[in-house]
């Protein structure tokens, strides 16, 4: 019943700028990958068994880590949504903080903390640190909202506890469990900065051996061809998961107000402890990255943050590291402006598309699947080889971030817009308010505290995003990020301390933006 | 020929995804008068009163106000309330800001004062400061009506607005609706399918069949 809205129909316009923005900065870099791709290099590169072999290893140590992930994750979501743990929000907020850290700085963090850096195994452990808070979020946000008495009804049945989880609760939560594996494998599969720093350097997975190809060796048909395998492998995995999930729609009333049973019985006490000793163990890597920045010989001390302020010196590093914090805000500054403004103007254009909304969304969703190395790649690419020489331009790295930032703005805002009935605006109009003021009264202002949270997650992302700047960073304009692998890539104590030490900074910066954004959250609605 | 008074509805075509809903409509209302319409759902009912209101545009037709075209004049000029099945009230306002959304050119005084007296009107004196969440299924259908009749609507149309209530509160406020309607002489379009409520209601019963058939 919301059709013939004649006053809104040229909000459809509205989709039209993020969608240019997307194919011209999305689909046309994937455009010159696929070009550039096909080449006769390609056949070589096809032919290579150490191809097949990167890919392989690429493929196992994603699955090997969202399995490791979705098994921690489900005894954490059962205690987070179904069971009155105390302290409940705040082990929510802490199992979630990983996710908004940047891939570079967990990587350090794990490097100095395990015993057996540059292996698998390190790689495995944070990529589940990274998606254990994911998963339990996506999960538990549907597993709250499933009416409690389905279980009672199994176990009236009959059913073991066991039996009661296989056969009633699981069927009912699998769509946000299939989605979370998702995300998480597409997130292990396309990891870039914490295999950079973390993995075995005679191991590389297909980013690495990408930016290896693209930044040292110069082969860019060769980078090119392998982020065509790997969008190859991205495009099977999304296309296997809603396979999945249209068999398995099943329709079901969902509760809104949400009961939670007290901890009682060998299971809840189990997964409740459990869910403590992991939100403890999320502050470990980060605990040990502020006492390694703090960390001088064999005694303590801030000597390698007074470092940071000093100015930069032929031996150890070309750029001051100030600049890059410098850098770094105005490139989010700029990046979250783009994502947000953008972000905001494809809801508004989905939401008044309906139907022929669904494309919108997919093409700003893009960018979540295309990796952040293929959507530097092409952009790199792009700038190489299009009408104008734009390498090296400033611009370019913020329109990258905010690239990899648009779909969580668009993710965060548009459920809140979703939620709310179109015949609000109706009611508005017929009291007298103009079309732009009805929407400032209704979706306005319930989305404006969605948008500053979106604005916050954005530019957390774009703070700490590596994957697309490391390729459009120009040598003398590093970012954080950039800077961090940069001093790890030099031998020598000064070199790590002074990188610990930029990452703490780092990693306070982003908290400090992300929990001003969370102070913004709606009450109601929202997924993330 | 006696002059037009008050909103008249002519020769009104509506479809729905491309099948014609309605067709050769024709609906007047006197002064005052409370005019109920009967009708089974999807029938088309919502479709009308959505177009008098002008949040939809009918395919072909005119409605008109005293003898004056209105048909493409924009819902926010008309001044024209709708109620609808649900409350819808705005959530993140309270009750006072929501009785008060159509008061805009008046001083805060004056909105206050005028809230004051429509929660008084509607059977919730006291009620402003509400968070709209914690109100029953009632108040906030009293409060939706109290929100529509604030800026003094030259007619006001009602969508199955008991729809949603128990048999007991929707005579009770069938009643209340029908003398704060009178009392304040503006006229309606009350449409339902519970021919109980249409008599309790209304001044005069008409059903689909007497807008599109005797013409």
């Amino acid at each position: 019943m919301e059709r013939d809205r004649p006053s809104l129909t040229h909000l459809r316009w509205a989709a039209i700028a993020p969608g240019t923005f997307v194919v011209a900065l999305v689909a046309w870099p994937v455009a010159m990958v696929l070009v550039s791709g096909i080449g006769p290099g390609s056949l070589e590169v096809l032919a290579a068994a150490s191809t097949w072999r990167i890919v392989a290893y690429t493929t196992a140590q994603a699955l090997l880590s969202t399995a490791l992930s979705l098994a921690l994750a489900l005894p954490v979501a059962y205690a987070v949504a179904r069971l009155a743990i105390p302290l409940r929000r705040t082990i929510l907020a802490v199992i979630t903080v990983p996710f908004i850290l940047p891939t570079v700085i967990v990587g350090l963090a794990f490097r100095e903390l395990l015993p057996f850096p540059g292996t698998t195994a390190a790689i495995v452990v944070a990529h589940v640190f990274f998606n254990v808070g994911l998963v339990v979020r996506v999960v538990a946000s549907l597993w709250e909202k499933v009416d409690p008495r389905y279980d009672q009804v199994g176990a009236s049945l009959g059913l073991s506890p066991v039996a009661t989880f296989r056969r009633v609760t699981l069927p009912l939560i699998r769509p946000a469990v299939l989605a979370a594996t998702l995300l998480a494998f597409l997130f292990c599969f396309t990891s870039f900065g914490v295999i950079l720093v973390l993995g075995d350097p005679a191991l590389p997975t297909i980013e690495v051996e990408i930016y290896q190809r693209a930044i040292q060796r110069l082969d860019l048909s060769g980078a090119a061809t392998l982020a065509l395998l790997q969008l190859l492998v991205v495009v099977v995995a999304v296309a296997i998961s809603s396979r999945q999930q249209e068999g398995l729609a099943v329709s079901q009333r969902l509760q809104h107000g949400e009961s939670r049973q007290p901890v009682r019985g060998a299971v809840a006490i189990a997964c409740t402890a459990f869910t403590y000793v992991l939100a403890v163990l999320v502050v470990v890597p980060l605990a040990s990255l502020v006492s390694r920045s703090l960390r001088v010989g064999d005694s303590w001390g801030l000597q390698w943050y007074s470092l940071v302020a000093q100015p930069a010196d032929d031996t150890s590093r070309s750029v001051p590291l100030l600049q890059s914090i410098e850098l770094s805000l105005r490139y989010a500054a700029v990046a979250t402006l783009v994502a947000v403004g953008l972000g905001l103007l494809a809801c508004i254009g989905i939401q008044a598309s309906r139907r022929r909304g669904v494309w919108v969304d997919a093409l700003v969703t893009l960018p979540l699947g295309v990796s952040a190395v293929t959507v530097g790649l092409g952009l790199l690419l792009g700038s190489l080889r299009g009408p104008v020489d734009l390498r090296g331009w400033w611009l370019l790295v913020p329109l990258g971030q905010a690239l990899v930032a648009l779909p969580i703005v668009v993710r965060v805002v548009l459920p809140i817009l979703r939620s709310f009935d179109p015949r609000m605006r109706d009611v508005a109009a017929t009291l007298g308010a103009s079309p732009v003021r009805a929407w400032m009264a209704t979706e306005g202002a319930a989305t404006a505290k969605a948008i500053g949270l979106a604005a916050a997650l954005a530019c957390a992302v774009s703070l700490g995003e590596f994957g697309a700047t490391a390729f459009l960073v120009r040598l003398d304009t590093p970012t954080i990020p950039v800077q961090v692998v940069r001093l790890l890539g030099r031998p020598g104590e000064a070199n790590i301390g002074q990188a610990a030490a930029l990452s703490v900074i780092l990693v306070a910066m982003t908290l400090i933006v992300v929990v001003a954004g969370e102070r913004l959250r709606p009450r109601r609605g929202g997924g993330w | 020929m006696i002059p037009e008074e008050g909103p008249r509805v002519t020769d009104l075509r509506i479809d729905y995804d491309g099948a014609t809903l309605l067709d050769h409509v024709h609906l007047s209302v006197s002064p005052g008068e409370i005019v109920a319409l009967l009708g089974p759902s999807g029938s088309g009912k919502s479709s009308l009163l959505r177009c008098i209101a002008g949040v939809q545009a009918p395919e072909s037709g005119t409605i008109s106000w005293d003898g004056v075209d209105i048909t493409r004049t924009p819902a926010h000029l008309r001044r024209i309330g709708l109620v609808f099945q649900d409350p819808l009230l705005f959530p993140h306002r309270d009750v006072e800001g929501n009785v008060s959304f159509g008061l805009r050119d008046q001083s805060p005084g004056q909105r206050s004062a005028r809230v004051a007296q429509l929660l008084e009107l509607v059977g919730l004196p006291g009620f402003g400061q509400r968070d709209v969440a914690t109100l029953s299924g009632g108040e906030a259908q009293r409060v939706a009506l109290a929100r529509a009749l604030a800026p003094r609507p030259r007619l006001l149309l009602l969508d199955e607005p008991f729809g949603a209530l128990d048999r007991d509160l929707r005579d009770r406020l069938g009643v209340d609706v029908r003398n704060l309607l009178h009392a304040q002489g503006i006229p309606a379009v009350h449409v339902t399918h519970d021919r109980v409520e249409a008599d309790l209601v209304a001044d005069r019963v008409l059903t689909l069949a007497d807008l599109t058939g005797a013409a």
